[in-house]
């Protein structure tokens, strides 16, 4: 593999060259196998999707697999960026552009993160990283204000699992045959659920 | 602000270009047809187009569910011969599980421990109505509106959202294949159109070649396995001295029962009674234990996508509470919940 660009706006120029189909052998070669040997590579592709999407159509317009990176996303965003007065709508025009510059500089730092040698070894964040995982600890200083101004409607904090827990929910979701989405649609949802072994 | 437009145009404009090409090669996301070419369908009758496609076609595919920050998938195959139905899930992330049902007889593999859980589960796949003689018809709980058609799983799709009248339930979009009314995709979302939940078929082949002898052989065949039976005592609220103050709007008491202590994580020494409650499309489960300081905290509510809990001690009891709907309906189902 040839040396690749070291920098941020390097890489994002030669993705973008890649994605302007302005790359010639053997770049795009090499280009298209980063993109497409790995997970991290379908991810930066769906990520691209999205964005397409978004800049077009000012929504996800594809809802695949997509749908949840960009909540996640957008839920980081939201504990990241959260002054008081912030309109709360999501398809606040700002808070979209914010949106594509926070997927933007996410992108940019999981390309880094995935393309340069060693990286993952040296510092153990690669895989967070390009799984556009946010790489804040939880309850760290950026949430911990949110969590303790619980606002209605507000993300609710997230569930800590323990093994009692878990019982009454799988044993909860059992029944979720009581209801008509819940029916069949349910019971493969109970069946897909991730749950823990007994 | 604009100079950030004008790199963001400049640094995408590419991507965009290449998006186009890609979603176009994909088929591209449908557009949506003028409403006047809505099926006129009242709730009642989409739900039951619904409910009766997945009972009665066969198919296998690859179902995603989304919640929280987890996305679970699992491999299924569905067959359906007259009244019988059968059906075999296989878990495709967290431990390896395969779940296999026979109408409303249930049997869940777990190979690594070599465990088998055999299971009834009574009122399986009925229609809510049937189970609400009488009650708050769902129509007057939720709204239906036709928005458009999309494609899923290579499948076309009419899309319909519930939305609920009052703020106790989530609202639902479901995606429902065109011709057999199969419910390809579903999403769960709050008041505030956040997305809490969503499932869906990744690929679906409807009308599959799937051998129920086969599917027969395989849930009969649990050589290897420890099988427990998981028997859940039928009783009642009343019987154990529970009881409403008053009801949770558009809620039902559906069914009561008393989980025997294997059933569960941890041994204890009794047992758990589970009253469920359903709106039609929501399922609310209270479970009511004996108060034990060791084990039961503070009180406390949680969410995992679309499912809250809610934890809470009245008197010698601790109540966790368990459903598909907003916190503040637990917290309802919590102050109204009394001991007799």
């Amino acid at each position: 593999m040839q040396t690749l660009p070291q920098t941020d706006e390097a890489l994002a120029e030669l993705v973008s060259a890649l994605a302007d189909g302005q790359l010639q052998d053997p770049e795009l070669t090499q280009a298209l196998d980063w993109l497409s040997q790995s997970e991290q590579g379908r991810q930066q592709w769906q990520a691209y999707h999205v964005l397409g999407d978004v800049l077009r159509g000012g929504r996800a317009l594809a809802p695949r697999a997509e749908d949840a990176f960009l909540q996640r996303l957008r839920d980081q965003i939201q504990r990241e960026s959260l002054p008081a007065h912030r309109p709360a709508a999501a398809n606040d025009r700002r808070f979209l552009w914010r949106m594509v510059a926070g997927l933007a500089g996410l992108v940019f730092v999981s390309l880094a993160a995935w393309q340069v040698p060693g990286w993952q070894e040296k510092f153990g964040a690669g895989p967070l990283l390009a799984q556009g995982v946010p790489a804040v600890p939880q309850g760290g200083p950026a949430s911990a204000p949110f969590a303790a101004a619980q606002a209605p409607g507000a993300e609710p904090p997230s569930m800590i699992r323990d093994a009692q827990l878990d019982a009454l929910l799988a044993a909860h979701k059992q029944f979720g045959g009581a209801s008509a989405l819940q029916g069949p649609a349910g019971f493969l949802r109970s069946a897909t659920f991730e749950g823990k072994a007994p | 602000m604009r100079q950030m437009l004008r790199q963001m145009l400049r640094l995408f404009g590419g991507i965009l270009l290449s998006a186009t090409v890609l979603t176009q090669a994909h088929g591209g996301p449908s557009v949506a047809p003028p409403p006047s070419l809505a099926p006129e369908r009242t709730l009642h009758e989409w739900l039951v187009r619904m409910h009766e496609a997945a009972r009665r076609r066969t198919y296998t595919g690859t179902f995603v569910v989304s919640a929280g920050n987890s996305i679970s998938s699992a491999r299924i195959w569905h067959v359906c011969d007259g009244d019988l139905q059968m059906e075999r899930v296989e878990a495709l992330t967290g431990p390896p599980r395969s779940t296999f049902r026979r109408n409303d007889q249930l049997l869940t593999l777990y190979p690594d421990s070599r465990l088998a859980v055999a299971e009834r589960r009574e009122s399986f796949g009925q229609f809510p109505n049937l189970l609400h003689p009488g009650g708050t018809a769902l129509g007057q709980l939720y709204g239906i509106r036709f928005a458009g058609s999309e494609r899923v799983a290579g499948l076309e799709a009419d899309v319909v959202q519930l939305r609920p009248n009052d703020a106790l339930r989530f609202a639902y979009q479901i995606w429902t294949e065109k011709k057999t009314g199969m419910v390809l995709k579903l999403q769960t979302i709050d008041a505030r159109g956040r997305v809490l939940e969503q499932a869906a078929f990744s690929e679906l082949q409807l009308d599959a070649p799937v051998s129920m002898t086969k599917l027969a052989q395989m849930m009969g065949n649990t050589e290897g396995y420890q099988v427990e039976r998981t028997d859940l005592v039928k009783t009642s609220a009343a019987d154990q001295g529970w009881g409403m103050k008053s009801a949770v709007p558009g809620f039902q008491a559906v069914s009561c029962y008393l989980r025997p202590t294997a059933v569960l994580a941890d041994a204890r020494p009794e047992s758990t009674l589970q009253w469920i409650f359903s709106d039609g499309l929501a399922t609310v489960s209270l479970f009511i234990e004996a108060f034990e300081p060791r084990r039961h905290g503070q009180p406390m509510a949680q969410a995992l996508g679309a499912t809250h809990t809610l934890t809470r001690r009245i008197g010698d009891w601790w109540l966790t509470a368990v459903g598909e709907v907003p916190p503040h309906t637990l917290a309802a189902f919590a102050q109204a919940l009394q001991r007799k």
